[in-house]
């Protein structure tokens, strides 16, 4: 053990994310013994460009810029804080579209975290995989919403797009070859060896310490607290679903908390989305054709009814990475909004990076990072620097390069 | 864990705050589902004084309420903060939100933390420091969190008064020019 302490950064451009961040870690030998964070290096200041500037309306398409992943969630929590502060309710046929399009969302998401995390630890075979099997939910959120990402669909009141009995049939069409595939994806994550042996009691956090730092989505289930807003708070078409919070001891005998809980929860996950869209679509088939929008013509909407409307409200929805939360205050005779605040889920996250860094080694700094479901692509540099001065410059490749190297060290 | 009742927050805080208690409401939201379910959440304003003591008392009902943020408003002469919080988590069906509205003169710009009984709110009360200009007394960390170290002192983004933003858009500008002098394409510019 080296008696020196190395402080070693990470970071900080961070290209897709609302809180880019930087890390600087302690380190002694190969322990990481002191985590700091720091954020805000590409903050685009969001709130300020809607606040007095933008009415609600045009505020939809600014959320969903929020980030690329989360486009289905940013707006489906902005549009209820606007619907609370109105008093506005939304017919029933679109909240039930209003879900399918969250669940799907949800599916690439986790699917596309399941790669990246095959990426971190050298899995490469299995992130192609994942990602070629991606590309098919991101064709069925096309054919339904005209956008891949983005998807233009969300509407104060409603939504803009219907879904037909046609295009609910070739939707099911895919998700049973899903269903399929699950099989394997679930072997590939759960079953395998160099997984295990590279996530099992790595990046810990426990239940307590998911209590106090108010973890939110997969991460603080992965560590036995059950938060899901979808089972604690039902909203929209969530209420008249059968959803259960997963949790790892659906597969292990115990919670550890760590990363392997997290793949669990992400993996089944995969599962329940797929389950939920399939009891919409029976209650939505059942549901008859008709309104999708509380108001049709958007000039009464804006010039109207949001002029009148004077109040305050909040949004929550439960996004893949866990709970957005949107707050809205509208004033009389404007139709521009007077405050918005938007809080990303890993606002709250962040700082459970602390606890999770703490006591693991440098080469397991990318996949704790990614467990948290974060964009990763803030590991662009690493410096390491010296008590006597002299550093030298680590790029990300030179990281994944280490871990990758650790992940056959322990194949040996 | 034992669930916890709308009315019974709203009453106990009641009880506990007394004076320090202005206003408190039980907001229906609009009507989700077959059933017309409604989600009842809870809104309240306290003096600014008391927002540890309510938080505390929140803890008894339920150890670690979840915060899920604090939101700002600058309302002229004052900045509400709203303190969105949630009970009953991890209870099925049962969960909801408290917001506790506080008013912030700005010329007594000071708050205590929450942190030591929350301390997940770290982050959002770093944030409304650095973005609002609010002191929060007794936080473990309040250095900057999304601000760059570079920014001036005593410029607050969120602010909506006329004058802070006047100052702040000159002052970007010049910030542009200063950090960016080392940058080659500027350096040719200057010439």
């Amino acid at each position: 053990m080296s008696e020196t302490k190395y402080f070693v950064p990470v970071g900080p451009i961070h290209p897709a994310f609302k809180e880019p961040f930087k890390f600087t870690f302690g380190i002694e030998g190969e322990k990481i013994v002191d985590v700091d964070l720091q954020m805000g290096e590409n903050h685009r200041g969001m709130e300020w460009m809607a606040m007095k500037k933008r009415n609600p309306i045009q505020v939809i398409y600014l959320a969903e810029r929020i980030c690329g992943i989360c486009s289905a969630s940013h707006p489906f929590a902005f549009t209820r804080a606007v619907e609370d502060a109105m008093n506005l309710e939304v017919p029933l046929r679109a909240q039930y579209i209003r879900v399918i399009i969250a669940e799907l969302e949800r599916i690439h998401s986790h699917i596309l975290w399941a790669g990246v995390g095959a990426h971190e630890i050298g899995f490469d075979t299995l992130l192609h995989l994942t990602w070629l099997l991606r590309e098919k939910v991101m064709d069925i959120l096309e054919m339904l919403t005209g956008n891949r990402v983005n998807y233009g669909i969300w509407q104060i009141g409603g939504v803009r797009r219907d879904i037909t009995k046609e295009k609910i049939t070739s939707v099911k069409r895919v998700l049973d070859e899903y269903k399929e595939k699950f099989n394997k994806v679930y072997d590939l994550f759960l079953r395998d060896k160099t997984i295990a042996m590279r996530t099992v009691d790595v990046g810990v956090m426990t239940y307590r310490q998911a209590l106090e730092l108010c973890a939110v989505g997969p991460t603080t289930r992965a560590s036995g607290v059950p938060k899901d807003i979808r089972v604690d708070m039902p909203y929209e078409g969530y209420v008249d679903l059968e959803i259960e919070p997963v949790l790892p001891t659906m597969v292990r005998d115990e919670t550890h908390g760590d990363v392997y809980d997290r793949v669990i929860v992400r993996v089944l996950e995969i599962a329940q989305s797929i389950d939920i869209i399939e009891q919409t679509f029976d209650i939505l088939l059942d549901t008859p054709e008709g309104d999708i929008l509380a108001e049709k013509n958007i000039a009464k909407l804006l010039n109207v009814m949001l002029k009148k409307a004077d109040g305050e409200g909040v949004g929550r929805h439960e996004a893949p990475r866990g709970e957005v939360y949107h707050y809205v205050r509208l004033e009389e005779g404007k139709t521009e909004i007077e405050t918005w605040k938007a809080r990303a889920p890993t606002f709250n996250n962040v700082y459970t990076w602390v606890p999770q860094m703490l006591g693991n080694e440098i080469a397991d700094i990318p996949i704790i990072t990614a467990a948290i479901d974060p964009c990763i692509a803030c590991m662009d540099r690493v410096t390491v620097v010296d008590e006597t001065k002299n550093s030298q410059i680590l790029t990300k490749e030179d990281m994944h390069r280490m871990s990758i190297e650790k992940t056959r060290r322990l194949r040996i | 864990m034992k669930a916890v009742k709308q009315e019974d927050v709203l009453n106990t805080l009641k009880d506990t705050l007394k004076d320090n208690f202005i206003d408190g409401r039980i907001k229906d939201s609009s009507p989700a589902g077959k059933n017309r379910v409604m989600l009842r959440n809870v809104w309240m304003k306290i003096k600014k004084e008391s927002i540890r003591q309510a938080v505390k008392k929140l803890a008894e009902l339920q150890e670690y309420p979840h915060i899920s943020v604090i939101s700002n408003d600058d309302i002229g002469d004052n900045i509400i903060l709203n303190y969105h919080l949630t009970m009953n988590y991890a209870i099925r069906h049962r969960e909801f939100i408290i917001t506790i509205k506080t008013e912030i003169p700005k010329s007594d710009m000071h708050i205590d933390t929450i942190t030591d009984i929350i301390p997940g709110a770290e982050l959002t009360e770093r944030e409304k420091q650095e973005m609002l200009g609010i002191i929060v007394d007794g936080i473990p960390d309040g250095r900057r969190a999304f601000m760059p170290r570079t920014y001036p002192e005593g410029y607050y983004p969120l602010r909506k008064d006329k004058e802070n933003v006047e100052k702040l858009s000159s002052m970007v500008r010049e910030l542009y020019v200063e950090d960016r002098a080392h940058l080659p394409w500027k350096k040719e510019a200057k010439k």
